[in-house]
């Protein structure tokens, strides 16, 4: 009698029906065991592009502290020390990830140790090195940010003239060299009309596309970013006019449904099986968070004593009694992050309007759309 | 299945073990998907272990009979397919 427990088996780490059940499980444990299973590391916050909503601010500020970022060993410690801890999925970003002289060494070092890599570039540095990298250790994703879809569009958003025919270029030899390429966008005014367009290319490509309209307030409190955010009605129109997009929003929304309503304020993984860490050193819940009670200095410390004593002190955040959101239901469909409103309106507990209004467009989509 | 045979990782597989349980990275691979990436149970894990360039199959056969509660001839079917499934997916090679 084939009896389960004795059959060797390999389950396959993806969503596929045979294994679900499995996925279901060992996600529950990371969370039940608070496991940091994800985490996402801003190798360097300079950049060779200076996109106006970027929530980096100034690059010029930014390029003069790289003298203070991590060192390569540095690095390599770290990424050693989260797999220790049980580290899956490891997203690579910046800044511009691929401008650090010793990306190849970094990469290579976490690709060896068993961690799944995404790196986000703005493609504009995709050199051959980088190419011949990739295609030896393959990342599970390389996603691309295209704020255009023609020259004009793309270098008034990024300010650097011959930007966008590198970014295409460094799209098109990723995509050759069978890399799994997505492609994303902020959605904002400087570049609505050529929102279907750039969705388009993404089409002509035959790789994923998604989108963002919620854009930053910058890191530094700086508001100047959010007066380039279109309107909450155009963004949800541009969302819910894909299909595909308006069903995974119907789907998402009907799994949340059913979770119980919890007291803690951070909803999300934030701290539990999710960490962030800046190129400084600091070990924090997630990018957004301010509250220095949740940072720890990895400089002369352990991940693991930061992730065990500091970062877990995001569980005791607990919604206030007045807390407006706590029990609406549509919290799942407005990208509800206290850590967001924070930078927006400098407090975690007042919600963004911005956020708010999407949310309830959503809701209203989801309800009277039977075709979704 | 000749269990005379002795087989060993592949040297581009990482073995990680998180919450208790085995996975198996590649750290080379053209499908860079989740569909590559495994998870063993624990019989698996068994064998995975013994998988050592040394030992024959017919010894981690008898480790699988001693330790879990099967039947030899079932464990012996089961021990083939899941080597070949770990050949298959390019994990395993045979031993020079």
């Amino acid at each position: 009698m084939d009896c389960r427990h004795t059959t060797p088996t390999l389950y396959p780490l993806s969503s596929t029906r045979d294994n679900q059940e499995y996925l279901q499980e060992f996600n529950k444990k990371v969370a039940r065991h608070r496991i940091p299973i994800s985490g996402t590391i801003d190798l360097t916050y300079a950049c060779n592009l200076k996109c106006r909503h970027c929530y980096l601010g100034d690059q010029t500020g930014n390029r003069e502290n790289r003298g203070k970022e991590l060192g390569t060993t540095q690095w390599q410690t770290i990424i050693d020390e989260i797999t220790e801890a049980g580290c899956l999925y490891l997203l690579i970003t910046g800044g511009e990830p691929l401008s650090r002289k010793d990306f190849k060494q970094i990469y290579c070092h976490a690709k060896t140790r068993g961690l799944l890599i995404t790196v986000f570039t703005n493609g504009t540095l995709i050199t051959e090195d980088i190419l011949d990298l990739f295609a030896e250790f393959t990342p599970k994703a390389v996603e691309v940010s295209l704020y255009g879809a023609t020259t004009e569009t793309y270098e008034r958003i990024t300010g650097v003239p011959g930007s966008y025919e590198k970014c295409l270029t460094g799209i098109r030899k990723l995509i050759d060299h069978q890399i799994n390429v997505k492609l994303k966008t902020i959605l904002m005014s400087l570049n609505r009309e050529e929102f279907f367009a750039v969705e388009n290319l993404a089409k002509e490509w035959g790789i994923k596309f998604r989108f963002d309209a919620a854009v930053f307030p910058g890191l530094n409190g700086d508001k100047t970013p959010i007066k380039l955010r279109v309107t909450a009605e155009e963004a949800i129109e541009n969302e819910f006019s894909d299909l595909h997009r308006a069903q995974e929003w119907k789907n998402f929304f009907a799994r949340m449904q059913k979770l119980p309503v919890r007291d803690t304020l951070y909803p999300c993984g934030a701290g539990k099986t999710h960490f962030h860490i800046d190129p400084y050193g600091s070990l924090q819940p997630c990018l957004m968070v301010k509250d220095p009670n949740l940072k720890y200095n990895l400089i002369g410390g352990s991940f693991l004593t930061g992730w065990n004593e500091v970062v877990s002190r995001i569980r005791e955040k607990k919604v206030g009694i007045n807390f407006t959101c706590h029990r609406c239901e549509k919290k799942s469909l407005c990208g509800f992050c206290p850590g967001f409103f924070e930078l927006e309106n400098g407090t975690e507990e007042v919600y963004s309007r911005y956020l708010c209004t999407m949310g309830h467009l959503r809701f209203e989509k989801i309800m009277k759309n039977d075709k979704i | 299945m000749n269990l005379m045979s002795v087989y060993q990782k592949k040297e581009d597989i990482v073995t990680r073990s998180i919450a208790d349980e085995t996975l198996l990275v590649p750290i080379r691979s053209q499908m860079a998907d989740m569909q590559r990436i495994f998870a063993l149970n624990p019989a698996a894990e068994f064998i995975w272990q013994q998988l050592d360039g040394k030992q024959k199959l017919e010894n981690i056969l008898e480790g699988i009979t001693s330790n879990f509660n099967v039947e030899k001839v079932q464990a012996e079917s089961d021990l083939q397919e899941f080597i070949l499934r770990l050949i298959k997916e390019g994990i395993i090679e045979e031993a020079p």
